[in-house]
């Protein structure tokens, strides 16, 4: 077991003309490979900006970030593009699918980033989609889909490049109960088959689904609790 | 990838119609103006280049200096320059080939008559200088003997059908027989200059006089060099003052005349000098429409940035979950402008259909004859494709480089609006730019169509109603003229008629030397004066109602008006210095038609007119001197009885038959004449005004769609004004006023530009309007109009909405 994700004591200060909101203070952070991480905490406590730093999508103002051993705090936009697209996917509360692709295409959209062949990329997309039962709905437009299809898309499109770590931003947040099991499950299914996930979110019963709590108060780490062993190690 | 991209992009097209429609649209309209201009630019700067040694050939004319001391050029140049030339500069000249003035001559053949214009004599070597192409004859022979004549391929098929014309005799005037020797392609239309026959320089041995062949004053030829490979044109520049004083008329000429050259490819555009062959263009009108095609593209391109950035946030999260997907911020701005140059290719299609179909109207507006050939002109259609490239990079270049900068996080969020506070101000630089352009062009609109109708309806001075203008026939004609004249009067249909050598609208080209009693000394140098010299019968004045502001007019009851009388003009009194001219001795000469030749005439100064404008208002009125004639008298003009002029015209044509039974009887209004003059100027007129138009049309589709983009934006706070009470009037103004402040801004940027621009255009003109700030007003006031029609609309609709939807929409 081994720690794919590091952060020390990194700091994020938003600023405007006039005030200045601290969203992380000092947050030193660690997942393992395979592990499902919970992050918890009331609104504007930091959560979305700590998995934004995680997902090198915003940048922390203080502190150092580990990903795979490799200190990537000082990386430029490229290498930070390379990053997610070699090493990241990410889930969204809004889905954030385009209306103007249908499901095979959005999903595909991270491959075209890729130098994968064409062929090569239908084969991974036919498998996610299998996997996530929905390769029916392929051609498809996301405004044809039901909210949990919806996110089902989004997770395909999510895993589809075997990303080491799976983001997710309260991936139930505008989804019914039935449909929330169902996208929990479907992670949860992910994470039993190795996916180290980190999932920002406010529902307990979400946060059920994984191994390890972290609760988040005021941009700092103020409790963490270990729900379960990780099943598949 | 790409596929990807095709695939959100068209999409995207579809999905947002009216945008769409606005971009399509509007770059297609202003790619298919760019298309027509660049295909009349492209004709206007290809004139003579068919001439493979153009380079090296050059036009010379003669300058000489004026009553102001100013020289001016005429493109007519004596007999004798062409051969001094090249025994002067042996060995430096490969050719010099003289073409004579052109004219309209009848050609008889098998009992078969025919009109032909543009026939003229020339050197033998004309083909050896000019590319224009013999389809029969040696070029080396066609021209060398006296009588014979090349004529082109449009009046070969005139004359003779699918018979080989070479060798067959055809008779010119009812007098020369000449005979084919050659026929020769017809000279491409961009060439400044077209023959439909050249007669051998050596049948004009016999026609000219020996005074035209001899005399250094006696202007009859256009005459070309053609410069030696290693001989350049400012070595002969220097030398020709040189050539002046010792080869001209004497020690001391080149006070007073001066040689000039011009290259062949600078005379269509930049030539404009007295007795131009054909009316040229001007490089000015070439960069006035590129300038007017730049700003319709660049119109068309601001309205696909600023509706593009307008709606951006639509895109946004579309953006950062690329980015998040790994997209480098190159692959982004790359997927952009990619989407821009598809529609901008795509508009660029229907741009070339566009044209294709405009053209015909588009060549009447020009008095062209351009056509895409989409096999032959391959630069021109790479051309187009560049254009397009261009076009689109430009247009998409704002909203890739604005929308590729979306952080993913904020965006991802679900914030819409990432539009800040810089993109609104520069989407407002956009409108003003567009503004701007639109006011300049109104502005450049309204001077051109005030310049021409004011030259238009300048006083000339003289009555041009119900004056019907016939050429003299022939000599004979002229020879009988008293008893024509009685008996053409004697219609009550035709009110009065007079004869002149001058046709008036055209240019005065007879300059005659005058030794004046009493005048100032002679700026020209030498004691006789040149003045331009009309002659006519006795009733010009009065059917021309010319005031006579000193002295007397002619008369037919003083006999000895016709040998000793002259009368000057205004401006000739002011050159000569004469305060009382009347009496004044005059020394000068005269045409005399029995001989052929020139003749002494001495006499007195019996009368001064009041100036007029014999010429077109692009001159200034020359000093000119009247003679009496019953010779030299080359066109009449008839006054009709307006009431019935049909009855008169038909009365001149048969006393007109029975006088000179063979010739054509061909006829136009004086009025029609002037209106002639001002064809070319008002054809560069209309063209502008339609592109201008068209400019105007294509920004206020993009200001439309801007507006109702704003209105959309603001929905929730036009609820919010609603709900706290504010009226439909008021918000309507509200978002009115954001764009007539636009207006304002432009206006203030737009009016020194124009100024500017249109101050330089109007100094070419000798009559010329003052800029008033009133035109600048206007201007700005059709602007303020246009934006209210166009966004007015908008605001209402955006106003009258139901505040409790507008407030659930967000």
């Amino acid at each position: 077991m081994h720690e794919i994700i590091k952060t020390e004591s990194i700091s994020r200060i938003y600023k405007t003309t006039e005030i200045e909101t601290t969203a992380l203070k000092k947050v030193s952070f660690s997942v393992n490979a395979g592990e499902f991480v919970a992050i918890m905490g009331p609104s504007g406590c930091g959560k979305s900006t700590l998995l934004n730093i995680l997902g090198l999508i915003d940048q922390s103002d203080s502190g150092k970030y580990f990903f795979k051993g490799k200190d990537i705090s000082g990386l430029g936009e490229r290498q930070k593009a390379d990053m997610r697209k070699e090493n990241l996917g990410f889930i969204f509360q809004s889905f954030n699918l385009i209306d103007e692709l249908n499901v095979y295409d959005n999903v595909e959209l991270p491959l075209i980033y890729t130098k994968l062949s064409s062929k090569e990329r239908k084969e991974k997309i036919n498998h996610v989609l299998s996997q996530l039962d929905i390769i029916h709905r392929a051609s498809h437009y996301p405004q044809q889909l039901s909210g949990g299809q919806q996110q089902r898309v989004a997770i395909a499109r999510a895993i589809v490049n075997d990303p080491a770590v799976i983001l997710a931003d309260e991936p139930t947040g505008n989804l019914d109960s039935a449909n929330g099991t169902e996208v929990m499950k479907v992670l949860s299914d992910l994470n039993g088959k190795g996916a180290t996930i980190v999932m920002v979110t406010h529902s307990m019963h979400d946060a059920a689904y994984s191994n390890r709590k972290v609760h988040l108060f005021d941009g700092q780490i103020i409790k963490e609790d270990i729900l379960k062993q990780m099943s598949h190690v | 990838m790409f596929k990807n991209y095709l695939k959100v992009a068209f999409k995207n097209l579809l999905s947002n119609k009216i945008f769409s429609l606005i971009n399509i649209l509007g770059l297609t309209v202003g790619m298919a103006a760019c298309i027509l201009i660049i295909l009349y630019v492209q004709d206007e700067l290809s004139f003579d280049k068919f001439n493979s040694k153009a380079d090296r050939i050059y036009r010379v004319y003669m300058e000489y200096k004026n009553q102001d001391g100013e020289f001016v050029g005429s493109t007519v140049t004596p007999y004798v320059l062409g051969p001094t030339l090249e025994s002067v500069y042996d060995g430096q000249l490969e050719e010099v080939v003289r073409i004579g003035r052109s004219g309209t001559f009848q050609m008889e053949f098998d009992e078969k008559e025919f009109t032909v214009e543009n026939i003229a004599i020339c050197d033998p070597n004309i083909f050896k200088v000019f590319d224009y192409k013999l389809i029969h004859g040696d070029p080396d022979k066609v021209l060398t003997e006296p009588t014979q004549m090349v004529i082109n391929e449009t009046t070969a098929k005139r004359l003779f059908g699918d018979d080989n014309p070479i060798g067959k005799t055809v008779t010119v005037d009812h007098t020369y027989e000449i005979k084919i020797s050659g026929v020769m392609e017809d000279i491409p239309t961009n060439s400044h200059a077209h023959y439909s026959a050249f007669v051998s320089m050596k049948t004009g041995d016999y026609i000219y006089s020996e005074r035209v062949k001899t005399q250094w004053g006696e202007g009859s030829q256009t005459t070309y060099i053609l410069l030696e490979d290693n001989y350049d044109i400012a070595s002969f520049n220097a030398s020709a003052e040189d050539f002046i004083e010792n080869h001209t008329f004497g020690e001391g000429a080149s006070d007073f005349v001066r040689l000039m050259s011009q290259n062949l490819l600078d005379i269509h555009l930049n030539s404009h000098l007295r007795g131009e062959l054909e009316p040229n263009g001007s490089m000015e009108n070439v960069y006035i429409f590129s300038i007017v095609a730049l700003f319709i593209l660049l119109i068309a391109c601001i309205n696909y940035m600023n509706l593009s950035t307008a709606r951006s946030a639509e895109r946004s999260k579309e953006v950062g979950l690329r980015k998040v997907a790994g997209a480098y911020r190159s692959q982004i701005i790359f997927q952009f402008l990619g989407e821009s140059v598809i529609i901008s290719v795509l508009s660029l299609v229907l741009a070339l259909l566009v044209a294709e179909i405009s053209m015909p109207f588009f060549n009447e507006l020009a008095g062209k004859n351009l056509a895409i050939d989409f096999v032959k002109d391959l630069p021109i259609i790479a051309t187009f494709v560049v254009l397009a490239l261009v076009t689109g990079i430009i247009a998409g270049s704002y909203p890739a480089f604005f929308l590729s900068a979306f952080k993913p996080a904020a965006v991802l969020k679900g914030n819409k609006g990432t539009l800040n506070g810089g993109s609104v101000a520069l989407r407002k630089g956009l409108v003003i730019t567009q503004f701007s352009l639109s006011i300049i062009l109104i502005i450049g609109t309204i001077v051109i169509s005030d310049q021409l109708s004011f030259l238009r309806n300048k006083d000339l001075g003289i009555t041009t109603d119900d004056i019907l203008i016939v050429s003299v026939p022939d000599t004979n004609f002229v020879k009988q003229y008293d008893a024509i004249k009685r008996e053409i009067l004697s219609s009550p249909s035709v009110t009065a008629m007079t004869s002149s050598n001058k046709r008036m609208t055209r240019n005065l080209t007879s300059n005659l030397g005058y030794k004046i009693q009493d005048a100032i000394a002679n700026p020209q140098g030498g004691e006789t004066y040149s003045l331009t010299t009309v002659t006519s019968d006795a009733d010009f004045f009065n059917l021309y109602d010319v005031d006579i502001i000193m002295g007397r007019n002619f008369s037919e009851d003083i006999p000895s008006d016709l040998d000793h009388a002259f009368i000057i003009n205004k401006s000739a009194m002011e050159m000569l210095g004469l305060k009382d001219p009347i009496g004044k001795e005059v020394e000068g000469i005269t045409f005399e038609y029995t001989i052929m030749d020139f003749v002494p005439k001495k006499g007195k100064i019996i009368g001064v007119v009041d100036d007029f404008h014999f010429e077109s208002l692009d001159y200034t009125i020359s000093p000119v001197m009247f003679q009496l004639s019953n010779q030299w008298l080359n066109w009449m003009s008839f006054k009709l009885d307006p009431n019935n002029p049909q009855e008169g015209i038909a009365h001149i044509e048969k006393i007109h038959k029975k006088y000179s039974p063979e010739a054509p009887f061909n006829f136009t209004f004086l009025d029609e004449d002037i209106n002639q003059l001002y064809q070319s100027q008002e054809k560069v007129m209309n063209l502008f005004v339609c592109f201008a138009v068209l400019a105007i049309i294509i920004a206020c589709l993009g200001i439309f769609g801007l507006a109702s983009f704003t209105a959309e934006k603001r929905t929730k706070e036009i609820g919010i004004r609603k709900v706290l009470g504010a009226s439909t009037s008021g918000l309507t103004l509200m978002i009115t006023r954001d764009f007539l402040l636009l207006v304002m801004v432009s206006s203030i940027i737009a009016w020194p530009v124009a100024w500017y621009f249109m101050d330089n255009w109007l100094a070419d003109f000798n009559y010329r309007i003052n800029l008033s700030v009133g035109v600048f007003i206007i201007a700005s006031g059709i602007a303020v109009l246009i934006a209210l029609f166009t966004v007015s609309s908008q605001a209402i609709k955006a106003a009258l909405t139901n505040p409790v939807k507008a407030l659930k929409y967000e």
